[in-house]
């Protein structure tokens, strides 16, 4: 499974989120922006994308799945070299306005973050653009109960932010917060490409993509044996650069 | 990040935004050129240590 022309996954560090950069025309969207101390690097990449992409001229928007340190941390330095707009969660916007730390789940988990001001939510449901393409945002609670994915119909492509993982691993904070009904019917949109906000950005099949509610386990795909949709099933860790390889 | 490598994998921001689109292939020829940074740099920190 290719992704179209039109995006590029910017593979980052294990436990980093990922960067998916979506070109239109003149201008550019990221969904998702990095550590605050991978800041300078986060915006030296996207420079270096939007570069290699002749006519992108800058980042005009950054849209965020959640408020994790590794997903917000890089917004303020992005907002500051490029100007881009900062669209979140509907979800978080009052954590976001008043700058929580807590509610960001910054403090509890030792993590910081740039202060940054929003410029609009996206609520569960909504669909916009991004890339030529329009994506719905679904509610992804579990990982972080305000999350949203983006989930592209045409492309049957999933932006799934840390609701979902390759190979279908995952940390679950939902019980550990006490919110027992963590994990929703994501998989009813069976998108057949799912683009991880952390680890590598091996194509993933359809089947792996939905896990089960009702094993919300840290790996809820490892019951559910399933061929892969692409016969390339070789992949290359950016962080250990070992190539590892799943049965067909 | 030093001499616009990464500190830790030691691949050029270049490298690192290209690298989910290359291939295995192109993964492979990345990190050939890594393994030649890594020792001109241990070579560098062996070098720096005698003085």
């Amino acid at each position: 499974m290719k992704l179209p022309d039109s995006i590029q996954v910017i593979e980052r560090g294990w436990l980093s989120s990922n960067n998916v950069l979506f070109f239109e025309g003149e201008s550019a969207t990221l969904v998702d922006a990095g550590y605050v101390g991978h800041a300078p690097q986060t915006v030296e990449l996207v420079k270096s994308a939007l570069a290699a992409r002749h006519g992108t001229a800058t980042l005009g928007r950054l849209i965020n799945t959640h408020s994790h340190s590794d997903h917000i941390g890089g917004n303020a330095a992005l907002q500051a070299t490029f100007g881009c707009s900062i669209l979140i969660p509907a979800g978080i916007e009052r954590m976001v306005a008043e700058w929580d730390t807590h509610a960001l789940l910054l403090d509890s988990a030792k993590q910081r973050g740039d202060r940054f001001a929003h410029d609009g939510v996206i609520e569960p449901g909504g669909e916009f653009e991004m890339g030529g393409h329009t994506w719905k945002a679904l509610p992804a609670p579990g990982h972080d109960m305000e999350a949203l994915v983006y989930y592209c119909a045409e492309q049957r492509t999933l932006i799934s932010g840390d609701a979902l993982w390759q190979d279908g691993f995952g940390i679950i904070f939902g019980e550990i917060l006490g919110r027992k009904e963590a994990l929703p019917a994501t998989r009813a949109s069976s998108p057949a490409t799912v683009r991880p906000s952390t680890t590598s950005t091996a194509p993933w099949c359809a089947p792996c993509a939905g896990w089960n509610p009702s094993r919300p386990t840290r790996r809820a795909s490892a019951a559910m044996p399933c061929a892969p949709a692409s016969p390339s099933t070789c992949s290359t860790c950016s962080a250990c650069a070992r190539t590892s390889c799943r049965p067909t | 990040m030093e001499d616009g490598l990464c500190a830790g994998c030691h691949r050029t921001i270049d490298e690192i935004a290209r690298w989910a689109r290359v291939g295995d292939e192109g993964k492979r020829l990345i990190l050939a050129a890594v393994a030649q940074r890594r020792t001109r740099l241990d070579a560098d920190f062996a070098g720096n240590c005698a003085d």
